[in-house]
């Protein structure tokens, strides 16, 4: 199948999924839950982790520092 | 069969070496998987990690939970050193540079990775037929697919290749194959285990968790692997509790008539029901009729989010930094995702599709809470039918619908689980579990008394 025969039959479903789902209303604001699932911060501050998962990855580490040259990481 | 919990004692108490156990399974992989097609690649430094594990056991050191239990890993989660190629192309010579955080909880107790398992492209797939690395055949249904997008994991455990078995479940892909291949797979709430470094499909969906032939083994891997992470933003910090011997009670079991009328094979439901009587006698537990009235949208709904979100994820296989460029070298069922994802996001269709899918979802998180307030735990099929001969001519739109029992769980953040239940015409058939997101412990308790009706 190529790529235009593909697309085609993307669209061919998505519309006929959108017949079906015309049914529902659409009674949520988007963007609330995102307010509602936030969480108080209740650990330190996590930085460390991750300077230490991206020190572990890095080509050289040097004095606290990464090295490597520009393009090569 | 030696049970996982038997088969741990041995290992810690020296009966049996880890040296012995993993050439066991070496063994196995070398004679067997050139039909099944489970494994992709093996991890080189197995045994000597095993004979390491031996060292501390006759030094007296303590040991790990998973002490010389051998773990296979679905090709999209990132183990050092090994070929992370998530079944394409696209990454067919990246290499692992760092230990997913599962990675990480599973070396520390212990545990033995064996090797990556198969998987449908990107976990893009659920008949373990996408991969560009081949079909995984199923090794209890022979001739049938094994199911997916965690094929390899799945047929892993079923053929003996590894103790327990690492998958990924965005709509299904733990559960379809752990059903279809009759083995126990585990579904987590989402936020329950650490995502950190594993190539994601949907991020709002996506779990990892754990593939076994019994429920100790899934209880234990997941006890080894579940839990709040400072490396993942989405995983929530609460109490984690006893799944290897969880606490016993009567109780409450949904039933939703909607799911009847989305299986097709009656078989599959008669069988499921018969099975849910027969643990409600043994428990005195209730089955509760219950309503679910919008999952008979949730495939219409899912896709459209999937290949939305899956085209955000997709855009780093550019060629640039590594792996080669995504369009160019995979297969039909990830293009179909990246370009209907695209024409999603654009913005003529944005409101059309994925508002709507999202209001779907919504609705159906709410459907499960309203039915969480009557009842314990939901039961349901894991799929509507049984697994198709491999190289059938499926439709997309058909293959899709295999999810249709196992979507929802994710949609609403639930656990959930496929047990072994029965065999129809020699094909096992997995029973589905499901309980309120972070009630594993009341999962587990209704897995262990299921897994005992069946033997």
């Amino acid at each position: 199948m190529n790529r235009e025969e593909i697309e085609k039959q993307a669209k061919t479903i998505m519309d006929s999924f959108l017949k079906e789902l015309a049914t529902i209303e659409e009674t949520h604001t988007f963007g609330l839950e995102r307010e509602q699932s936030m969480r108080e911060p209740k650990h330190e501050p996590s930085s460390e982790t991750f300077k230490r998962a991206f020190f572990a990855n890095a080509p050289k580490v040097k004095d606290n520092l990464i090295q490597m040259e520009r393009k090569q990481w | 069969m030696v049970g996982t919990k038997e088969k741990a004692e041995q290992l810690r108490s020296g009966k049996k070496t880890a040296e012995e156990h993993v050439l066991e399974v070496l063994d196995a992989i070398n004679r067997h998987n050139k039909s099944l097609n489970a494994i992709l690649f093996m991890n080189g430094e197995a045994l000597s990690q095993a004979r390491t594990i031996d060292h501390k056991r006759k030094a007296g050191k303590p040991l790990g939970k998973l002490a010389g239990l051998t773990i296979a890993v679905k090709s999209c989660i990132s183990v050092q050193g090994l070929p992370i190629t998530a079944g394409s192309r696209t990454l067919e010579n990246y290499t692992g540079t760092f230990d997913a955080e599962v990675i990480e909880r599973i070396q520390a107790e212990d545990g033995i990775v064996i090797g990556m398992a198969n998987m449908d492209e990107f976990a893009s797939g659920a008949s373990g037929e996408h991969s560009a690395y081949g079909v995984t055949h199923n090794p209890a249904a022979p001739g049938r697919i094994a199911g997916g997008s965690s094929s390899g994991s799945a047929a892993s455990v079923a053929a003996g290749f590894c103790d327990l078995a690492l998958g990924t479940d965005t709509g299904g892909s733990i559960r379809n194959p752990s059903s279809h291949c009759g083995v126990v797979g585990i579904k987590p709430s989402y936020g329950r285990v650490s995502r950190y470094g594993l190539l994601d499909l949907s991020m709002s969906l996506d779990q990892i968790g754990a593939v076994s032939k019994d429920v100790y083994g899934a209880a234990l891997l997941h006890t080894v692997i579940n839990g709040f992470s400072e490396k993942d933003a989405t995983t929530v910090d609460k109490p984690v509790a006893n799944y290897v011997d969880p606490k016993q009670s009567r109780l409450r079991i949904g039933v939703a008539k909607e799911f009847e009328e989305l299986c097709t094979d009656k078989r599959i439901w008669e069988a499921v029901m018969k099975r849910t009587q027969e643990f409600a006698a043994k428990t005195h537990s209730t089955i509760v009729p219950i309503s679910l009235k919008h999952v008979k949208l949730a495939v219409q709904a899912y896709y459209p989010l999937v290949y939305t979100e899956f085209y955000s994820a997709t855009r780093k296989y550019d060629g640039r930094k590594y792996g080669l460029k995504i369009e160019e070298t995979a297969g039909e069922e990830v293009l179909r995702r990246i370009i209907g994802g695209k024409l999603i996001s654009e913005a003529e269709y944005e409101g059309q599709y994925y508002r709507k899918a999202l209001a779907v979802k919504q609705a159906i998180a709410k459907d499960f809470a309203n039915a969480f307030s009557q009842c314990d735990i939901i039961v349901a099929p894991v799929t509507p039918t049984l697994p198709h001969k491999i190289g059938d001519d499926i439709s997309p739109q058909v293959e899709y619908g295999y999810d249709a029992f196992t979507i929802p769980a994710n949609f609403a953040g639930l656990c959930a689980a496929s047990v072994p239940c029965t065999e129809i015409e020699n094909i096992p058939v997995g029973l589905q579990v499901m309980a309120p997101p972070f009630e594993e412990e009341r999962l587990f308790s209704a897995l262990f008394q299921f897994e005992k009706l069946k033997k």
